[in-house]
């Protein structure tokens, strides 16, 4: 435990103490260093932030509210219902976070663009409208193409919880004389408070960091957010880090006051669910509601998911994506291109052993790192928790700009992994700490220490207790974990940049290349390719066991 | 005039320079086995090398422009080329260097990533003593008779490509050319709220048309134009193939700063119509990413060199103006494949911006444009 503890120290509070000194070398790269306070005063004398900070808030809390009370419900329809189509409104939720946020928002700007939305120009024929109804370069344009990604991601965090849950509490209840939705508000919700907060913290840090549909939505509407200023810090040429690190306080305070807040609300309680009696986790008949709660999620899928991916799918086939005016409207060219792109294989190769390795070795660490801040009495461990928050509150670039001064700076034993997947890997484990941590924190929480101890009793040492029971009551919530953690390697852009070569590029900076030079067909292409490979890895893994019981013992 | 002498004055010409030859040859074919000699030794050396690396900007047009003809041309000398932002490059690099790890050969990019971060970083070797081939030396090959180099003074960053900038493009639907073939009639109020302006404020091709404003107005003028510019604007937007669909889409009818991608997007079919260059004050000249610089302490020093070479013969730059679409500055490489709006024309004002002195805007000029444009 100390050597983890260590390691941690090592890989999280020393690329970012680097990170914050050098936040205060205001020379040019390449000259000389200077130091001084002027990129944290240029940063913060900024006579816009204040209107930047109010829309990332305001934007954030109408997320955060909108896709609690959206993934509650579909955790509970799809573990604690006897809902029609279950199986097939789970696995539609993750495919809405699979799903590419960049072209996705092409979709919706095909959609419901003012000028040129085809749902649009749909509804002003039908209902012979002199306006467009919808504009999604608007405050509720950027909301509603959040929606369908920030509650699938919400819902994918929670539904492990609301599986590891004793039936026999809901029962309880249901005898006292209280319906479903009483049910569900004064005992499942409240006893699931780990998770849910959890995965609020994760929802309004997220939201708060959301830099993609911002730019695209944001801009030309005049609405600019913090992540969009440290974007413009970041691209400025030379690029302003000190300024964009000076940002990033705004969010570690934040973070700072979550952390206190978390921590209040669940000091002196107790969230076991699963302790060393069997438990049942049961579906309760909900009568004709089940038709209700059975279409309800049909429509959110069929609006937020299908509509759009059947954009998407349809614009990679398009010469334009959603440009219907260009002679060869319909192509299959961009998926030849990027298949016969001689980097594609090696690309492909490198994202598979990215994506595994940051999954598999991560969900390793962030089961230790839970394990120590939950379970040991170790001196540091609050230390520990503070710290496995931190990466939240820097955008990717910043993280693989840290690692990159971190690693070049140490001696040569440490240098030789610059150049190889395995710093890559490291940048992903780093990047998703914050989420991987705190949600099996929350499983950890969930679980009964009576079951160590009977195992200690046995004569186990806490490894065998750690791999043999608590590893296996884990596993649904490490397996959200992991999917997110491979999704985040082969997806993302930035916090990769730095530490990559030629022989370590990776799928996701294929598509960058597509992005400069503008063919987001392309790029498009490649986002659809990933989401395939990602269910098809999904679907090998539920084929191999990693199906969710319906009733645990 | 005596007829003898007029005679024999072709004869006596004629026997200067047999013995002038004469004179000269071994000289001559001691050259020509010199840098023979030299280019058979680099090219050995870097066969053992077996690799070149090269940094440039990202995207796979440039990435296979630069890529496959070499691959090509020299099948035992394997390229790795990676590509990024000019100032993520400048940002690793300097890291690597720092750590005494030295990893590129070659960049390829804008000639203002080589002034302002390679050549402060001193991390540039010169160019021209790398130069061994005859048609690369030969000045004769190149237009205005010279190598080219941003950095006229030191000479690291080797400008081998320049084309014209095209300012504005239009929806011929909607526009008609010669209503904005003038700087000031965009400034016209039948205009206002309909043109999508290139964010001028980072690099790129908006703040290389501000720049040029400046240059061609002078400071008062331009502040007063900026201003006006900003009043017009329906949006200003850093999107630039977004903003090159609202003109094809006729969102919005005009667009100013279009940049290189426009070419690409036209090709694939894309319907706007082009305004080269004002008529009143022409346009600037614009190397993109056609310019060239070697890394000092490389690890594949011979490799770099044969690369080099090669990228500044008639073949590579014909691979590189075909990847493209650039203006090669030689003179033998065709350019009937390039657009003929890149192409620089007679009697047109270019200013050539590129230049180390001219690379960025002065402190006034950014404060100036940050008070109207920032955000």
């Amino acid at each position: 435990m100390t050597l983890l503890a260590a390691v941690l120290v090592a890989i999280l509070a020393y690329p970012l103490a680097l990170l914050f000194i050098k936040s205060f070398a205001i020379s040019r790269p390449g000259q000389p260093t200077v130091w001084g306070l002027g990129g944290w005063a240029a940063a913060f004398g900024d006579v816009n932030l204040a209107v930047a900070i109010g829309n990332t808030f305001y934007l954030g809390f109408v997320r955060v509210t909108l896709t609690s009370v959206l993934a509650i419900f579909f955790a509970w329809v799809v573990t604690r219902t006897d809902t029609p189509l279950k199986g097939f409104i789970e696995v539609t939720l993750w495919l809405g976070f699979f799903l590419p946020l960049l072209p996705m928002t092409m979709g919706w700007i095909l959609l419901l663009d003012p000028y040129y939305g085809l749902l649009n120009k749909l509804l002003m024929y039908l209902f012979a409208l002199s306006q467009p109804p919808f504009d999604v370069y608007s405050y509720w344009g950027i909301i509603w193409c959040h929606l369908a990604f920030s509650t699938s991601v919400r819902f994918l965090l929670m539904t492990p919880a609301f599986t590891a849950m004793d039936a026999a509490l809901e029962d309880a209840a249901r005898t006292s004389g209280s319906n479903n939705f009483g049910v569900l508000m004064r005992i499942t919700v409240p006893i699931l408070a780990p998770a849910i907060l959890a995965s609020t913290a994760l929802g309004f840090i997220r939201s708060l960091e959301s830099l993609e549909i911002e730019m695209i939505l944001g801009i030309p509407a005049g609405i600019y957010v913090v992540p969009t200023k440290i974007w413009d810090y970041i691209h400025w040429e030379p690029p302003l880090y000190e300024r964009a690190t000076a940002l990033c306080s705004i969010f570690l305070l934040f973070i700072f006051l979550l952390i206190w807040l978390h921590r209040t609300y669940l000091r002196g309680r107790e969230f076991t669910t699963v302790t060393g009696r069997s438990y049942m986790v049961r579906t309760f008949p909900l009568g004709h509601w089940r038709w209700v709660t059975c279409s309800f999620c049909l429509l959110f899928i069929f609006v937020m998911i299908i509509l759009p991916l059947a954009t998407l799918v349809m614009g990679t086939f398009m010469e334009f994506f959603g440009n219907f005016d260009v002679d060869n409207t319909w192509t299959l060219r961009h998926w030849v291109t990027v298949f016969g792109d001689p980097v594609f294989l090696r690309s492909l190769k490198n994202t598979v052993i990215l994506g595994l390795g940051a999954a598999m070795v991560g969900i390793l660490l962030y089961a230790l790192t839970s394990y120590m801040i939950v379970r040991t009495r170790l001196p540091g461990r609050a230390f520990i928790d503070v710290l496995s928050w931190l990466p939240w509150a820097l955008p990717g670039v910043l993280i693989s700009l840290a690692l990159l001064w971190a690693v070049l700076g140490s001696g040569d034993s440490v240098k030789l992994i610059y150049g190889t997947m395995s710093l890559l890997t490291l940048a992903i484990i780093i990047k998703e700490m914050p989420l991987g941590t705190q949600i099996i924190k929350a499983g950890v929480l969930q679980i009964s220490n009576e079951l160590e101890e009977a195992s200690s009793a046995s004569g186990a040492n806490w490894m065998t207790g750690f791999r043999r029971i608590l590893l296996p009551l884990l596993r649904p919530t490490m397996m959200a974990v992991a999917i997110i953690v491979f999704i985040s390697a082969a997806r993302d852009i930035p916090t990769v940049i730095f530490l990559s070569t030629h022989n370590t590029r990776t799928l996701s900076l294929l598509m960058l290349d597509y992005i400069a030079d503008a063919n987001k067909e392309k790029a498009a292409v490649l986002g659809v390719f990933i989401v395939l490979l990602i269910f098809a890895l999904l679907l090998i893994g539920r084929f191999l066991g990693f199906r969710r019981s319906s009733v645990h013992s | 005039m005596d007829p003898i002498h007029d005679y024999l004055r072709p004869a006596s010409y004629a026997t200067a320079v047999l013995m002038l030859l004469a004179i000269c040859a071994p000289a001559l074919a001691q050259s020509d086995s010199g840098w023979q000699k030299k280019w058979d030794q680099a090219l050995a050396q870097a066969k053992t090398e077996g690799k070149v690396v090269v940094l440039g900007p990202p995207g796979d047009q440039i990435r296979d422009a630069i890529t496959k003809g070499f691959a090509k041309a020299f099948p035992d000398i394997t390229i790795e080329f990676s590509g990024a932002r000019g100032g993520e490059l400048a940002t690793r690099i300097k890291a690597e260097r720092d750590a005494a790890i030295y990893s590129v050969d070659i960049l390829i990019n804008g000639t203002s990533t080589a002034n302002a971060y390679f050549k402060p970083m001193k991390s540039l070797d010169p160019i021209e003593p790398q130069l061994i081939l005859p048609e690369v030396i030969d000045t004769k090959n190149w237009r205005d008779n010279r190598l080219e180099f941003s950095d006229r003074s030191t000479r690291l960053d080797l400008v081998f490509a320049t084309q014209n900038n095209v300012p504005v493009i239009y929806n011929p639907k909607q526009v008609k050319a010669e209503e904005v073939d003038e700087l000031y009639k965009l400034l016209d109020p039948k205009w206002k709220g309909k043109i999508a302006v290139q964010d001028p404020i980072p690099s790129g091709t908006g703040n290389g048309v501000f720049r040029w404003a400046w240059h061609v107005l002078g400071p008062e003028k331009a502040k007063d134009y900026y201003t006006k510019m900003r009043a017009q604007a329906a949006a200003v937007d850093r999107d630039q193939r977004r903003q090159i669909e609202w003109v094809a889409q006729g969102k919005y009818p005009l667009h100013l700063a279009p940049g290189t991608i426009m070419y690409q997007l036209e090709k694939r079919g894309l319907k706007f119509g082009v305004i080269p260059a004002f008529k009143d004050y022409g346009s600037y000249l614009t190397p993109g990413f056609g310019s060239v610089m070697v890394m000092n302490k490389s690890p594949h020093p011979n490799a770099g060199r044969v690369f080099l070479n090669w990228l500044l013969t008639k073949e590579g730059q014909t691979a590189f103006s075909k990847g493209m679409g650039y203006v090669s500055r030689r003179r033998d490489v065709p350019s009937d494949h390039v657009p003929s709006y890149w192409v620089p024309k007679e009697g047109v004002k270019y200013w050539p911006g590129y230049y180390e002195e001219d690379a960025k805007m002065s402190p006034e000029q950014i404060k100036f444009l940050k008070s109207i444009y920032g955000r």
